[in-house]
């Protein structure tokens, strides 16, 4: 007999069912010349079902068909002839559909069996691939993780990729599986070719829930790491600028109080030369010190999440207090300020927008010759409050060149950088009159309460 | 005026110390130093200075720590010297119980300033004068509710009277923006920052030479305001 292992698939279940048959009908000719009186249609019918339970559904079918042939031919008279007649093709008729049936019957429950053997392995299966991904810690591991598991259990799947990208790039023909987790779509999971079998289908939905829901938990995970991150690195940072901030002080006080106190001692003893020259160094002193604060002020602004403090504030409070700490360097201009009666109030970071004020009279005094005038002025526009000032100077080389180059350097990068923050505009412009004038821009938010 | 009186220094940079006892031995303060926090709670439970100045950036305690202590058992007027900036800061030491800040570096006309304000405050801690407070053209009399500007009588609503009086009390030191919310407006009312900007804005009008450079009345952004008053004995 040919070895069933030479014979192509196919050909395997047919050959082998009309080898069963051949030896059971063998077999029932050589017993029923043996005893007359033997019944052969139960012995035909366990070949059925024997047949139906081992090789499934349509060789049960083929040997139910062999079976009532070699039953017609062998045993129902006339023997050796197909022809039937009477009573006969009535048992022939009966063989034939019981043998039917039980074929059916041996085969469902082989094919049942088959099924709960696949479903525990496809449980098992997805069972420790979640196993395995609530261990995985990176996305990529997600990714190796599922693509071994894929192979082991629907190996027959050509081969497939799992990607984030957008899906309407998979080839032409895969099949795109969205991976749909509670907050958002984490990826795709692309097919190259469609799974045929709809059990399949459905363990690969599963499957692909529990991806979703693996990478999502990795991506918050990673978030918060990332915040954990940001958060001491930003405590690091405030602490470095503090730090940086006393020991830059610290120097500083001492220069500019100790210029001072000289100066004072100075003149008590009538020594106007030198008392000048304390006067000066003291000067730089403070001209340092506004360099570093800027420093620091933009730093710490540049660093990111800085949060405003902002609150209400009024024009005339702010210049105010800006032209209080400039009054030594603005000694000799005139300075006029002019805010309408009905000035709305401003909603900003007011200690920030001081700053940018104090950095305007900065660079005018810089820039303008003493003894000429300055102007202080805010404006109510429809959808921004404008605060700027105007001097009598030389005004900006041109229109952009003044933007970065020559006047302003750090002051007027931090000018930007609490505009930016702010979301106002700085504007840096000659008057066609002649002059420089600068400009905060500040939006309009919502106008201030009614005072009671 | 300052004979026989006494400031004790709180600070850990030598060059600073040194500096600040030649700035008040020429105003003729007796100094005590020290360089510590704890040294400092020390001296100031020993030698009873009439004033302290302290560094906020001590080596051992923070300053903060140092103000919450000394204010267990002491009510000394502390000047505060701050090396950070931030607004935050000096509010937070204000309600802490400092008296006045000034952030490094700082000029020795302005130093001098703050400590002879708060000297003042407790030369005349004697309450022979009566709550009558002045400055420039103003006299306030807080128990006859009535502002006299060169003389004559300025109309105040109540609530621009209110907010004057918790000001001129403070006699010279910042309150902050948090507190006279609350003095004036009511507790709850902390926050409404723009009543305390309308009403600055008032009395400005009505009590300053040129309101748009107050030379009393004086708004610290972010912080509080202060008026730059002193008792005044009771005149005509």
């Amino acid at each position: 007999m040919v070895p069933m292992d030479l014979l192509p698939p196919t050909l395997r279940r047919p050959l082998g069912t009309v080898g069963i048959c051949l030896i059971v009908t063998a077999v029932s000719v050589g017993l029923k010349l043996l005893f007359h009186d033997l019944q052969v249609e139960l012995l035909l019918l366990s070949c059925v079902v024997v047949v139906a339970a081992l090789l499934g559904r349509a060789p049960g079918i083929l040997a139910a068909l062999l079976m009532a042939s070699s039953y017609d031919w062998f045993f129902l008279p006339p023997t050796h002839s197909f022809r039937v007649s009477g009573p006969h093709l009535v048992s022939l008729a009966i063989l034939l559909g019981i043998a039917l049936l039980v074929g059916e019957l041996a085969a469902r429950l082989r094919r049942e069996a088959k099924q709960a053997r696949q479903a525990q392995h496809r449980a098992q299966a997805t069972a420790s691939l979640a196993r395995d991904l609530a261990g995985a810690m990176t996305s990529e591991q997600v990714l190796s993780l599922a693509r071994t598991r894929f192979e082991a259990t629907l190996g027959q799947i050509p081969s497939f990729v799992l990607h984030t990208a957008d899906p309407s790039q998979a080839p032409a023909g895969a099949v795109c599986l969205p991976l749909r987790a509670p907050r958002k779509v984490r990826g795709f999971l692309v097919l190259m070719a469609p799974l045929d079998r709809a059990e399949d289908q459905d363990l690969l939905e599963t499957w692909a829930s529990l991806l979703a829901l693996a990478l999502e938990r990795i991506h918050f995970v990673e978030v918060a790491r990332e915040a954990l991150l940001r958060m001491e690195g930003e405590k690091l940072r405030g602490h470095i600028l503090s730090t940086l901030s006393h020991d830059l002080r610290t120097p500083l006080t001492g220069m500019l109080a100790g210029a001072q106190h000289l100066e004072q001692e100075l003149v008590r003893e009538a020594r106007e030369a030198l008392a000048e020259q304390a006067r000066n160094l003291a000067g730089e002193a403070r001209r340092m010190h506004e360099l570093v604060a800027n420093l620091l002020e933009l730093s710490r602004l540049q660093s990111g999440g800085v949060q405003l403090r902002s609150d209400w504030n009024s024009a005339e409070e702010l210049f105010a207090s800006a032209l209080r700490h400039r009054s030594l360097v603005l000694a000799g201009r005139r300075v006029s300020v002019e805010v309408e009666g009905n000035f709305p109030l401003l909603w900003c970071d007011g200690a920030l927008v001081e700053r940018v004020l104090v950095n305007f009279l900065d660079n005018a005094a810089r820039h303008t010759p003493p003894g000429t005038s300055l102007r202080l002025w805010a404006g109510d526009l429809t959808d921004s409050v404008q605060l700027g000032l105007d001097d009598e100077g030389p005004g900006f080389p041109s229109e952009d060149s003044g933007k970065d180059a020559g006047r302003g350097g750090i002051g007027l990068s931090l000018c930007r950088a609490i505009a930016k923050a702010h979301g106002a505009a700085l504007r840096l412009e000659t008057r066609p009159e002649g002059g420089a004038r600068v400009t905060i821009g500040l939006p309009k938010g919502k106008p201030a309460p009614e005072v009671i | 005026m300052n004979e026989g009186r006494s400031v004790l220094v709180i600070e850990d940079d030598r060059a600073i110390l040194k500096l600040l006892r030649d700035v008040f031995q020429a105003e003729g303060l007796q100094v005590h130093a020290a360089g510590t926090a704890r040294l400092g709670l020390v001296e100031a439970g020993s030698r009873h200075p009439d004033i302290i100045v302290l560094d906020l950036g001590l080596p051992d305690l923070d300053g903060k720590e140092f103000l919450r202590e000394l204010r267990g058992w002491s009510q000394v007027p502390v000047l505060v010297l701050t090396a950070r900036s931030a607004e935050s800061e000096k509010v937070e030491v204000l309600d802490l119980g400092a008296d006045d800040y000034l952030t490094k570096p700082f000029g020795v006309p302005e130093l001098l300033a703050r400590l002879r304000a708060l000297l003042r405050r407790v030369n005349t801690g004697v309450a022979d004068l009566g709550p009558h407070y002045g400055f420039g053209q103003v006299m306030v009399d807080l128990q006859g509710r009535t502002v006299t500007r060169g003389g004559a009588l300025v109309h105040l609503t109540d609530i621009e009277f209110r907010l004057l009086a918790a000001l001129v009390k403070a006699e010279g030191r910042i309150v902050t923006q948090a507190s006279l919310l609350r003095e004036v407006w009511g507790p709850g009312q902390a926050d409404q920052t723009h009543y305390l900007r309308i009403y600055m804005g008032h009395l400005r009008k009505k009590l300053e030479e040129n309101p748009a450079e107050p030379a009393w009345l004086i708004t610290e952004i972010g912080v509080g305001c202060r008026c730059l008053c002193e008792r005044r004995p009771v005149t005509g």
